[in-house]
């Protein structure tokens, strides 16, 4: 039994300051109003502007109006699951003034605190992005039937989405022991994501060259392939390949993570900490 | 003269602050500049299954780009960093300090934090200024680019008015960068040309959340023949923001605790 | 200088709740409570005088000098600070006025002291020839002119805090408003700054509002005092007659000689230091050393009055004492 709670005690401690982060995350209530918000903002400028564009060509790659809103729904909903705001730029700033040394002083990793922060903080709108899913289901224009495997596809990617995130977005706070101001780096990943990562339009609308580089990048896997994947466009053979390379971007990244970590550690005495 | 002059003093005071913070200054332009080439592919994008949106052509979708670049340029090199900042003076009781100044505080914290990064892109958008005009030999009447340019200050104030407005819900919810985040999503309506709405939703951009009046109405009276109203409802946006701002800092003043009212 | 009448504050408190299940049903659903800060304050306070705040934390002293400094508007009651009506800001009353807060700084701390106070110069008009002249008097005065161009960041609490009182005083307020401008400081830095307090209620006649937990601070600057407790004024008066409401006690302690035990009839309690401890009333100590020498076999011993602080805080864990004073008109 003391085995077993040895060897579960980092999973309780991380469930711990899950629940802690969950609890302060309630006491702002405007933000799940304003989730919903950004969401139908962004896809209803997108769906603006493309809608004009359909209506002279009809579709384009293989995207009618219904598919586009579709799209353009459940990707701005998976983007919202995914991205770090004001986690990153909170545990920064720490960084930046010395207090992150409160964390350090526990027996947790400092990754462990990071990454259970942002998702208590993630953890209403994912339960948020349940009901849309449904609805867009039963939203019948929209054509949104995913089968059993496109929903086992897509919560492989969306996890696939959250782990690649967390060591970015960790490798970004950890930015902040040698940069004396790291926000800029936060909000220029989050803009360029917003950009590059499938949330204004399905990524195939970009000439060729521009794709091919992409997919390179973890960029595409944080939304346009849940994305793909939950719409049934992503065929099984492509999706294995695809999860096969993210896990090996995900092992690189968390290296470089335990790395960079190692390496900021040893900074810690000259931020303050 | 003595705003003028506190104007001056916050930009020499960011200058010093800029380059203690040479990689702050280096990341901001970062952001900046991929928030322009973000826009940029976006619109471009569209631009590459059809040769027309809404009625603009390319000349004219990169005319408005340049309105949309320099309405964001000069906003973070004056307003911006400020304006960001006044949400978190409300959250942690620095507002105080302001408030109990002889200077309108609305109008100090305004310009509390002016960016050296902002320089960079007023430079930058200079550029894709001289760099659309020669393209596309864009030729319009003085007349025109006169109305815009005042169209376009105007935006500038509404702007300002308007995220003045949002932050100061933030003296009853203390709890700020939320609303930063709900004026950039507003804004973003923004980020395309007025033509891709419909009716309602281009009178409600126009008017109760007025993001289409920063860059999408100065290039639109540029190129179209706007009518009287659409000439003068900026200004008419504008008396009635500033109205409500007066009117939503005094009632928000009364409400304002600021840091730990048990202490 | 200050006249207040009735001045009451209440806030709308959100009743947070207790645990995961109750902090998400109030996510839904908030409950706010009324929180009284500041409950029927009133007195009144003469020009060039300094008149220190006492109270626990949370007691309502800030919110009584927010409301004071115009920062706040209060639910009820009146305050009339040099003939204005505080919190209506006008520029004429701001322009009178100096604040610092201990725990918070108006300075920007990535530029240097000088830059932050020429932003003051132009905030309150102040002509360069002014300017400079101040900003030299009252930096030579806190000892501060060679680190007037050093970033703040890069200064000590204490220096912080003496750049803070320039900036504060820059404007030559009539009135300020010291918000715990001691706190944290080292000894040394406490008492140069209390100095500097002192000298400019004596010499420039500023009044001065303090609110400090420091003892020392209450005692050396402020001939008068008020106790506030839970938003209420409880005493208004000098220090000394604040702890003699206690009535004229002292301590005595004392070590024994042999290993003999000391008689629970004297009441004397054993403290961690070995020392035995009692409190009498200054009348009954001949008595009482009388008894102690019959007793036991003394081989040190000392009669003090016990410290302010100490006195201070059974005061105020009382809480019952009803309003007293002088003032509190």
């Amino acid at each position: 039994m003391t085995a077993l709670r040895r060897l579960t005690a980092p999973a309780r401690l991380f469930l711990a300051q899950l629940r802690l982060s969950f609890a302060s995350a309630l006491q702002y209530r405007a933000d799940y109003v304003l989730t919903v918000f950004s969401v139908a903002v962004s896809a209803a400028v997108e769906i603006a502007l493309w809608q004009l564009v359909l209506k002279k060509t009809g579709q384009v790659h293989g995207y009618g109006l219904a598919d586009l809103i579709a799209y353009l729904i459940l990707a701005n909903v998976i983007s919202m699951m995914c991205v770090n705001w004001e986690s990153v730029i909170d545990m920064s700033e720490e960084v930046r003034q010395g207090t992150v040394s409160r964390h350090l002083l526990k027996p947790m990793s400092l990754f462990s605190v990071a990454t259970g922060d942002w998702l208590a903080r993630k953890f209403p709108v994912m339960l948020g992005a349940v009901p849309v899913f449904i609805g867009l289901h039963y939203w019948n224009p929209l054509q949104f039937h995913p089968h059993l495997d496109h929903i086992l596809m897509f919560l492989a990617l969306m996890l696939i989405s959250l782990w690649l995130s967390a060591e970015i977005y960790f490798l970004i706070i950890v930015s902040a022991f040698w940069l004396s101001e790291n926000q800029g780096v936060a909000i220029g990943f989050n803009v360029l994501r917003w950009g590059f990562a499938g949330t204004a339009f399905p990524l195939a609308f970009y000439p060729g060259l521009l794709v091919r580089f992409l997919d390179f990048t973890p960029m595409p896997y944080f939304v346009y392939y849940p994305t793909l994947a939950l719409l049934g466009r992503l065929p099984t053979e492509e999706f294995i390949l695809k999860f096969l390379y993210a896990v090996f971007v995900g092992c690189a990244l968390s290296f470089n993570r335990w790395a960079a970590w190692h390496a900021a550690e040893r900074r810690l005495q000259t931020v303050g900490g | 003269m003595r705003y003028l002059r506190y104007l001056g003093i916050c930009f020499r005071m960011s200058v010093f602050r800029a380059l203690e913070y040479r990689a702050g200054v280096f990341f901001q332009y970062m952001v900046d500049t991929i928030w322009y080439l973000v826009q940029f592919a976006l619109l471009r994008t569209a631009f590459s299954y059809v040769a027309e949106v809404a009625g603009y052509n390319l000349a004219e979708c990169y005319l408005f780009l340049a309105f949309l670049f320099s309405t964001d340029a000069i906003s973070m090199l004056f307003f911006n960093g400020g304006l960001e900042h006044f949400t978190r003076a409300v959250r942690t009781g620095g507002l105080d300090f302001y408030i109990l100044k002889p200077m309108p505080t609305l109008y100090q914290m305004t310009v509390a934090r002016v960016s050296l990064a902002g320089v960079f892109n007023v430079a930058f958008t200079l550029f894709f200024w001289s760099y659309v005009l020669r393209r596309f030999q864009v030729h319009y009447s003085f007349g025109h680019w006169v109305w815009a340019w005042v169209l376009f200050a105007n935006g500038m104030f509404i702007n300002v008015v308007f995220r003045l407005i949002i932050s100061c819900i933030s003296l009853w919810t203390v709890e700020g960068g939320t609303l930063n985040w709900l004026f950039h999503e507003l804004m973003r309506f923004g980020s395309k040309p007025e033509a891709i709405y419909g009716k309602w939703a281009r009178r409600v951009l126009s008017s109760l959340m007025p993001a289409l009046l920063l860059s999408a109405w100065p290039c639109m009276v540029l190129i179209r023949k706007p009518s009287a109203w659409a000439l003068a409802l900026p200004f008419v946006v504008s008396l009635v923001a500033a109205g409500v701002l007066a009117g939503i800092w005094r009632l928000g003043l009364r409400q304002y605790e600021g840091l730990s009212f048990q202490a | 200088m200050i006249k207040v009448q009735g001045l009451t504050k209440i806030y709308r408190k959100y009743h947070a709740g207790d645990g995961l299940v109750s902090m998400a049903r109030n996510f839904a659903l908030r409950r706010y409570d009324n929180v009284s800060a500041v409950a029927d304050v009133s007195f009144t306070i003469d020009a060039g005088t300094c008149v220190g705040l006492l109270g626990a934390n949370g007691a309502g002293k800030t919110t009584l000098v927010k409301m004071l400094a115009g920062l706040l508007v209060p639910t009820s009651g009146d305050a009339q600070v040099m003939g204005e009506l505080p919190w209506h800001r006008r520029n004429s009353y701001l322009q009178r006025i100096g604040v610092v807060m201990g725990q918070r700084q108006q300075l920007w701390i990535d530029v240097s002291a000088r830059e932050n106070l020429k932003l003051n110069q132009v905030v309150y008009g102040i002509s360069t020839a002014d300017f400079k002249e101040r900003l030299k008097s009252l930096s030579q005065m806190l000892e501060v002119e060679r680190l007037l161009d050093v970033q703040v960041r890069k200064l000590s609490l204490g220096e912080k805090m003496k750049m803070e009182l320039c900036a504060a005083l820059l404007h030559r307020p009539s009135l300020l408003f010291l918000d715990e401008p001691t706190i944290g400081l080292d000894v040394v830095a406490q008492n140069r700054i209390r100095e500097f307090i002192r000298e400019r209620v004596r010499e420039d006649g500023v009044t001065v509002l303090l609110t400090s937990h420091y003892m020392k601070d209450l005692e050396e600057l402020c001939p008068r005092v008020f106790l506030i407790q839970s938003g209420k004024l409880l005493h208004d008066g000098p220090l000394s007659a604040l702890v003699g409401r206690l009535g004229d006690v002292k301590r005595v302690s004392f070590t024994v000689a042999d290993a003999r035990p000391v008689p629970d009839s004297l009441g004397a309690r054993k403290g961690d230091d070995g020392r035995f401890y009692l409190e009498v009333a200054a009348k009954q100590v001949p008595a009482m050393l009388r008894a102690l020498m019959n007793e036991v076999n003394v081989d040190d011993l000392s009669v003090v009055a016990p410290p302010i602080e100490e006195r201070v805080r059974q005061i105020m864990l009382q809480g019952e004492t009803g309003p007293q004073g002088k003032g509190n008109s």
